[in-house]
């Protein structure tokens, strides 16, 4: 559905993507895995448009197009919720619900139809948060949801989710991934990034890993994978050196069994891993 | 952790019990309430020690006179709120006053004089957010040379002199200048109006939506694609048009066009509308607040006339007015926020209040 190919862009001296591409597919959740400062968030940027590629291209159902902002981008059913928090403190939790523009009765915007719409979405997501309080009076997992729950209200078909869970409780992230699969079931293509390895193993589909800028695993399928060949693609190096900066991502995404979970399935179309990268071992 | 299924987005142990009633989405307590009760105490207060400052004539007239940097603070709510500033409102106004008696005086229908001085504030206003957009600079540095630019326009226009010699009788004059309206001055009902049509502006509406989204958050507005620029521009040209308002009133009260009005009223119309709650990092405000603030502003000055204050130490004291009340403001707003803090937290957890 959404196919971005051969993206490049240094800033200054560094290399942040160096010919990379993915491919979502509807009905799929996308994990995209790498570690700090592989080039996930800005794969990102450049797929909502706010960051300009010096090469390569993104296709959406097989049209070339370029998304001159996140607004665009979700008028054409691309939602982004970015790694930054993006809500406005100052205004209610209803109002941060609709930034380009709330459901308006007489001209006036209505309070009552943005809680009639909010409603499925709030309760989907598993918050009940206060509707007129102040935005930045809630606490930051709920704000994060808040951000993904106005993400889905712009019903998109492609879902890119930046780092969603960082600052969620177990909990709540067990919640999203169940909602992510439903909305994947109902034929969204969503594009989940994490360095939670153990959380992607839970609900992915398919894995792209990033590493310094360029994709050493493209889109195997999440059950033809281990967790250790995972954190071997991403660190470059079996896990047990932890030479370099890179000793973190290993240790946080847990040691729990990387098999796949009983109750997994495989939305269509039946996950495919792309030629090559005999990283599945 | 268990695998997620469609079904298992059971009630979570966080609050918001399932089997708890469906709590009430409650409206916090309004910002404004804190402004007009200090308002109105003050008053009373005054009214305790001066009765004669309560009667009805003395209360319009205040009002009346407040009503001028009153409308440029409603404006200003719009400017601050989204992290800009409007210095040039009270250039604007002096301007207003001099193009309305110029037109006049050369035989323009006093309405469509009026019309004029509207449509040429906003337009100014306007070009106060373009150039701030588009040379990215500060509207605080482009406001204060406009402000100065648009005095000058003002003084050379009047070659320095009042304007006078106007048509004393004429309908503006009669209605907006000195007409009533049950017992109280068009021009109240004037600024009456402003309030309500702009708060519904700021409050109710995509555009003041986006004027605070802005102001809370401009790089997630920047992100998300807001029309920044064009809600400045609305927003300054807003603010000129209230100070092209207050322009025309003051024409029609004074008949004449005197370039030299309106010293230091963008000050003033900054102070009342922080009094009133809207601060300068942006994000939020109140329309009636910024009335209250002005209304407080305007109710001390009359009462240190009662009070036989020297004329020469009003400034003074408005100066100290507005350092306490700028002072007190954010004391009254933290007690708020705490009781809405308490309130929120004893709706999440409803088993652990402290
Ligand atoms: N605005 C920027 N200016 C300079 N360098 C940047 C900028 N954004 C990202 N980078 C660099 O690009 C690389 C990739 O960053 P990013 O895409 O944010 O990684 P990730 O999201 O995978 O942690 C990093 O080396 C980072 O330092
Ligand atoms: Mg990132």
């Amino acid at each position: 559905m959404l196919v971005a190919s051969g993206l490049v862009k240094h800033y200054g001296g560094v290399t942040a993507l160096d010919g990379v591409g993915i491919t979502l597919d509807a009905g799929e959740v996308h994990a995209l895995v790498g570690e700090n400062g592989a080039g996930k968030s800005t794969l990102v940027k450049i797929i909502s448009g706010v960051v300009r590629p010096e090469g390569g291209a993104i296709e959406l159902d097989g049209e070339p197009v370029r998304f001159a902002g996140a607004r665009q981008a979700a008028a054409q059913g691309v939602a982004i919720v970015s790694q930054e928090l993006m809500t406005y403190d100052d205004l209610t939790v209803l109002e941060n619900l609709f930034p380009y523009g709330a459901p308006r009765r007489r001209g006036l915007v209505s309070t009552r139809e943005m809680r009639r719409l909010a409603a499925p979405v709030l309760e989907e997501l598993g918050i009940d948060p206060p509707l007129h309080a102040r935005a930045g009076e809630l606490p930051l997992a709920d704000r994060q949801l808040l951000e993904i729950c106005r993400a889905l209200l712009l019903e998109p078909r492609v879902l890119i989710l930046d780092e969603p869970t960082s600052a969620l409780p177990r909990e709540a992230a067990a919640r999203l991934a169940g909602v992510t699969w439903r909305l994947a079931e109902r034929g969204l293509a969503v594009l989940y990034i994490s360095h939670f390895l153990e959380e992607v193993m839970r609900i992915a589909t398919r894995v792209t890993v990033l590493r310094d800028g360029r994709v050493v695993l493209p889109g195997a399928g999440a059950a033809d994978v281990s967790l250790d060949s995972l954190v071997t693609a991403m660190l470059g190096q079996p896990a047990a050196h932890g030479a370099g900066p890179a000793a973190a991502p290993g240790g946080r995404s847990g040691t729990e069994p990387a098999a796949a979970p009983p109750g997994r399935r495989s939305p269509s179309p039946a996950s495919r891993s792309p030629a090559g990268c005999g990283t599945s071992r | 952790m268990s695998v997620p299924k469609p079904s298992a987005a059971a009630p979570p142990a966080n609050g918001d019990g399932g089997a708890a009633p469906r709590r009430r989405t409650r409206r916090p307590v309004p910002d404004e309430a804190g402004v007009v009760g200090v308002l109105i105490l003050l008053v009373l207060g005054v009214g305790l020690f001066q009765p004669d400052f309560l009667r009805t004539g003395n209360l319009l007239t205040t009002a009346h006179n407040s009503v001028y940097v009153g409308l440029m603070a409603l404006g200003m709510v719009f400017a601050l709120a989204m992290r800009e500033v409007d210095l040039s409102v009270g250039g604007m106004y002096a301007m207003g006053v001099v193009v309305g008696a110029l037109l006049i005086r050369d035989g323009w229908n006093t309405w469509l004089a009026a019309l004029a001085v509207l449509a040429l504030s906003a337009l100014v206003g306007a070009l106060n957010g373009a150039v701030t957009t588009y040379l990215r600079l500060p509207s605080f540095i482009v406001t204060l040379a406009t402000a100065m630019l648009l005095r000058g326009v003002g003084l050379a226009l009047a070659e320095g002199k009042q304007i006078t010699d106007l048509p004393q009788g004429d309908a503006l004059f009669r209605v907006l200048g000195g007409g009533e309206l049950l017992g109280v001055p068009d021009a109240v009902w004037v600024f009456v109006l402003a309030v309500v049509v702009l708060t519904v502006l700021f409050t109710r509406t995509r555009f003041g939506a986006r004027v605070r989204a802005i102001g809370s958050n401009p790089e997630a507005a920047e992100f998300g694609g807001l029309p920044v620029a064009r809600t400045r521009i609305a927003a300054l040209a807003l603010s000129g048009l209230m100070a092209g308002l207050a322009a025309v009133l003051a024409l029609a009260f004074f008949i004449a066009g005197d370039p030299t009005i309106g010293q230091g009223y963008e000050l003033t119309a900054i102070a009342a509308a922080i009094i009133g709650g809207t601060p300068l990092k942006g994000g939020t405000g109140s329309v009636l607040g910024a009335a209250a603030g002005t209304l407080i502003l305007g109710a001390v000055t009359a009462a240190l006339v009662f009070f036989e204050v020297p004329i020469n130490w009003t400034t003074f004291a408005t100066g100290g007015v507005i350092l306490v009340a700028v002072g007190a403001a954010p004391l009254l707003r933290r007690v708020r926020d705490v009781r809405d803090l308490r309130a929120v937290r004893d709706l999440r957890s409803p088993g652990r209040n402290p």
